[in-house]
């Protein structure tokens, strides 16, 4: 006959041949999981950057169950989490996942658009070559130059802020057939908060900061990027600026060779990296459970 | 009335701590009990999905986790929780544990009678995904 022993404990008032499971506190008959480590560590992201991960060695040396939180004070998201959007700076969302190997527990944060980056498209253009307002276009068109100016609206920055870097990001809506390099100069608006175009903005002051640019204009649907980080900082190192406000570009032709330009109607969008980074602390609950096996 | 039970405590603490973390076990408090371990290898063709269906047998729901290795042979086994597409890489071609979906037909969770685990293959080519499920002898409703 079997035997049949073991240490059984139920719950307060429930006899020990309650046949319900839940009954019982604990039992030899059912395995529990078996505490290895409790960790903590954190993940600092530098701002530009979308994604971080770090590892937590258990020196167990097969796949352990395990546990693992993203902790904020006192709460607590359990690992995987997914946090949509809003999140400073424009990040549209950030992920938490883990994975178990033989050696290490490793956390991972990914985050779209990276962290600390602000981007917005134009709210205003103006291209000299058509007279209007309805795109933008810097070059040479079939022989006759070209210029155009962008603008953008609430930008994310505070006065005298340090900024990792900035970039105009022109969409190839439409380009030159011509052969060689775009030769372009961007100048920033010297304003406080340049006001929406109407009509032509190329009269308005210039800032001291130029950026001269010689390039192959990308194949179109791509972006081209013009560095305007000096321009930006000289813009918001106005007395009158203050955040949210307006900047604007002015694009130059500067002798482009015949029919080469860049010409766009819809997309260009300006985006700034902030400086500075960000922790996410986690913990983690190690077991001596295998799970590969 | 007596105040009776077992307890054990870790070491280096007093058996009168009133802490719980300082007991490895107490009688007062009741501790999650695995009632069983399932694993097994879901062959997925390329871009296909498909589920496992365990029948647990416990007639309420039970507390479940889930861990699954979908990059074959990565030796790395993610944990499966709460939002769609966990795990892996679905960007790379990894195969992913599918946890939300548009209506309860498919998706991972579990019920009075089953564990379901779906997973997708976002690759190009048929893979062999392990999984585990760790079903415990406790309520998860």
């Amino acid at each position: 006959m079997a035997k049949d022993y073991g240490i059984k404990v139920m719950k307060a008032g429930e006899d020990i041949s309650s046949s319900d499971i839940r009954d019982i506190l604990f039992s030899s008959k059912y395995t529990m999981l078996k505490y290895h480590s409790d960790n903590t560590t954190s993940i600092e992201i530098t701002y530009g950057d979308g994604s971080g991960e770090i590892e937590i060695s258990h020196d167990l040396g097969y796949v352990p169950a395990y546990i693992a939180y993203m902790t904020e004070g006192l709460i607590s998201y359990p690992l995987p989490s997914y946090f949509p959007a809003p999140f400073p700076f424009g990040t549209q969302y950030q992920q938490f996942d883990s994975y178990a190997d033989d050696e290490n527990i490793t956390l991972r944060v990914k985050a779209e658009p990276a962290y600390g980056v602000w981007n917005r498209n134009f709210t205003d253009v103006y291209n000299d070559y058509y007279n209007n307002n309805w795109s933008v276009m810097a070059g040479n068109n079939d022989g006759t130059t070209a210029s155009g100016a962008i603008r953008f609206n609430a930008v994310d920055l505070v006065k005298d802020e340090s900024i990792t870097s900035a970039w105009l990001r022109i969409y190839v809506g439409y380009k030159g057939a011509g052969a060689g390099n775009l030769e372009i100069q961007t100048f920033g608006i010297d304003e406080d908060d340049t006001a929406a175009f109407s009509g032509s903005p190329m009269g308005r002051t210039s800032t001291t900061a130029v950026n001269n640019q010689s390039v192959i204009v990308p194949p179109t649907t791509e972006y081209m990027g013009i560095d305007v980080k000096s321009i930006v900082e000289e813009v918001t190192a106005r007395g009158g600026w203050s955040r949210w406000n307006a900047l604007g570009f002015k694009i130059y032709d500067n002798s482009s060779p015949n029919d080469v330009y860049i010409h766009d109607y819809y997309n260009s969008y300006l985006e700034i990296v902030h400086s500075g980074s960000t922790t996410f602390n986690f913990r983690v609950i190690i077991f001596k459970d295998r799970i590969d096996s | 009335m007596g105040d009776y039970g077992i307890k054990v405590t870790k070491a280096g603490e007093d058996v009168s701590s009133p802490t719980p973390e300082d007991y490895i076990l107490n009688s007062k408090y009741s501790s999650v009990k695995i009632q069983a371990q399932y694993t097994g290898t879901l062959t997925i063709g390329a871009g296909d999905t498909e589920v496992v269906s365990i029948e647990h047998g416990l007639s309420f729901t039970p507390l479940v986790i889930i861990f699954a290795e979908p990059s074959p042979s990565s030796g790395k086994w993610f944990f499966c929780l709460v939002y769609n597409d966990s795990g892996g890489d679905p960007d790379s071609g990894d195969c992913s544990v599918d946890t939300t979906w548009p209506d309860d037909i498919a998706g991972t969770y579990v019920d009075p009678d089953y564990v379901k685990i779906s997973i997708t293959n976002h690759g190009g080519s048929s893979k062999d995904v392990k999984w585990r499920a760790i079903v415990f002898a406790d309520s998860g409703e």
